[in-house]
């Protein structure tokens, strides 16, 4: 068995129900493609164990700047940001600080399932478990079940992940993430591949996770956004065009941009 | 022009290009078939003494191939095992690892290797690889690491040998290893590899737990492709290997291939069954070879088609 992460951490000390997830602040952020501007000065405050919706139309530049959270967007040949990303007060851009221990931090679920295609249920829930304490069986158990996945598959833990729906491949993608204890959950998408039974059960999933972590998820469904976020930020062509309370954005925007994205007028 | 003149000129285009599409295989039969005709006649007479017999004897009509048919296996063998690591790792350091430019120029490199002509790795055998192998790589080996107390490194050290052989095989198979394994990897999607990455993967084990077992199927494929390149590699086999039609019991020893007794003999071939004994031998060299190569195709295919449909 293969174990992805292999450092230990403090007991206790990032432990959701022990320290208050951070607050995600993205400050000045900008991202390049090469010569491609995708994402201008952008500033969100993201708070601590709340859910942000970053919404837009394709293209907007809304996942990119949740690629930058974690600093996948870098990983990206010729991809470069600018400006400064907290987690709490610590820039994840610091120049001393290793990308791979933001990421440990920081769980994110993508669009498309991405379980390891050569690793059974518990070995792709456990791929980052290492550090989580308890025993793999309990890690296992509680991570499926906060993924709601458990009932479905707990008497087949060792099949391989492709075997499951491709529903049942995102949560598995979610139980992997939680497995790993992180302070942030960013979801890129994480619905936009899955039929509406599954993408209620992540829905669900979401809601249940406030308060215990930092959520962002990036949509272009003004629905979900509406029903799993407490803020919600509204991208256009890189920019943030609004930013605020969910049910204020969503009924009273201020914006006419705003007003004629989420009422279907483009996008 | 007419939706009938349009239909017509469709058809033509596809019986032209079926055509000679259809020499391909044809060609590949013909050859078989005429080998397997050539070669009937020994095999009536010596049956499976061809391929278990030690003695080849043209006078005495002894044909054993044994000898030969060991010497191109574990002379690709050996090739495969120094190769198979060394070309995965350049594909991982090219594909993976490496800043672009410094990539691009490695691989260049390493592609390079593969125009060189066999003569020429020959040659280099024989004047440089031969005289370092007789005064430094054998006597090292064999006294100074004590490795001369195993069979497989003892014995005089003539140059000429087996292991010569596995180590200029070597060198000419990296290139199609480390083109296939670069293929490969470059195939995985990079979904897969952000899924580690963000998971806080380092690189090494993005590649070990994410890339490596994705692409694993293609891997052995293009190691396999390289073993069916050292199997029928002839040129330089022959400078390098030493002709010695026996058993090896060594790898200082001079060995032989099917290969290399096919080419040293077919010239001076006297009589029938001399060379339908050699087309015994060319059919043994050709089902292992497109044996090898056929399942290496399917291996190699697997990882490209699985991945076209898996969601990138």
């Amino acid at each position: 068995m293969s174990v992805l992460v292999a450092e230990p951490r403090a007991p206790g000390a990032t432990d959701g129900a022990l320290a208050p997830a951070p607050r995600v602040r993205v400050e000045q952020l900008s991202a390049w493609f090469g010569s491609r501007r995708v994402v201008h000065d952008v500033s969100i405050d993201c708070p601590s164990g709340g859910v942000t919706a970053i919404i837009g139309p394709s293209g907007c530049g809304k996942s990119t700047v949740l690629r930058c959270v974690n600093r996948l967007h870098e990983t990206v040949p010729g991809a470069r940001t600018s400006g400064r990303i907290l987690l709490d007060h610590a820039d994840v851009y610091d120049e001393r600080v290793n990308p791979v221990s933001i990421r440990r931090r920081i769980g994110m679920v993508f669009q498309r399932a991405t379980p390891f295609p050569h690793w059974s249920i518990r070995e792709n829930v456990l791929a980052a478990a290492r550090a989580a304490g308890g025993t793999h069986d309990i890690i296992v158990e509680q991570a499926l079940e906060r993924a709601a996945l458990w009932r479905e598959v707990k008497d087949r833990l060792h099949h391989p992940a492709t075997a499951l729906s491709i529903g049942q491949q995102q949560r598995l993608c979610v139980a992997r993430a939680l497995a790993a204890r992180p302070d942030v959950l960013l979801l890129d998408e994480p619905t936009a591949a899955l039929d509406p039974i599954s993408t209620q059960r992540i829905e669900e999933l979401v809601y249940e996770l406030r308060g215990a972590l930092t959520v962002v998820i990036v949509t272009h469904n003004m629905q979900q956004a509406a029903r799993v976020s407490d803020q919600t930020v509204f991208m256009l062509a890189g920019d943030v065009i609004e930013a605020d309370a969910t049910d204020t954005l969503v009924t009273r925007p201020r914006d006419p941009r705003t007003e004629a994205y989420i009422t279907g007028r483009f996008g | 022009m007419t939706s009938a003149r349009i239909g017509a000129s469709d058809r033509l285009f596809l019986i032209g290009t079926a055509a000679a599409v259809s020499v391909v295989p044809l060609l590949i039969v013909v050859i078989t078939v005429i080998v397997v005709i050539a070669a009937w006649p020994a095999v009536q007479t010596h049956g499976l003494t061809l391929l278990t017999g030690v003695e080849w004897d043209v006078p005495r009509q002894q044909f054993g191939a044994l000898p030969a048919i060991v010497g191109t296996l574990t002379s690709s063998a050996m090739a495969l095992a120094l190769a198979a690591p060394v070309g995965v790792c350049v594909a991982v350091f090219v594909n993976e690892l490496a800043p672009r430019t410094i990539g691009t120029a490695v691989g260049a490199l390493v592609d390079l290797l593969a125009a060189i002509p066999s003569v020429v790795y020959g040659l280099w055998g024989i004047f440089v690889l031969l005289p370092w192998l007789r005064e430094t790589v054998m006597p090292l080996l064999r006294d100074t690491l004590g490795l001369g107390r195993f069979a497989l490194f003892s014995g005089p050290a003539y140059g000429p040998s087996l292991l010569a052989s596995g180590l200029v095989l070597a060198i000419m198979i990296l290139p199609y290893i480390a083109a296939v394994a670069r293929e490969v990897l470059a195939a995985v999607p990079r979904a897969q590899r952000e899924a580690a990455l963000a998971l806080g993967a380092t690189r090494w084990e993005m590649v070990r737990d994410a890339v490596l077992p994705t692409a694993r199927a293609g891997l052995i494929g293009g190691v396999m492709l390289g073993l069916g390149r050292a199997l029928g590699e002839t040129m330089a086999v022959t400078m390098v290997i030493g002709n010695r039609n026996a058993l090896p019991d060594s790898l200082f020893a001079p060995a032989y291939s099917m290969a290399a007794l096919l080419a040293n003999e077919f010239n001076e071939a006297t009589g029938d069954a001399h060379v339908s004994a050699l087309m015994a031998v060319a059919g043994v060299l050709l089902f292992v070879a497109l044996l090898v190569n056929a399942l290496a195709r399917v291996l190699v295919g697997s990882v490209r088609t699985r991945h076209a449909r898996v969601p990138g």
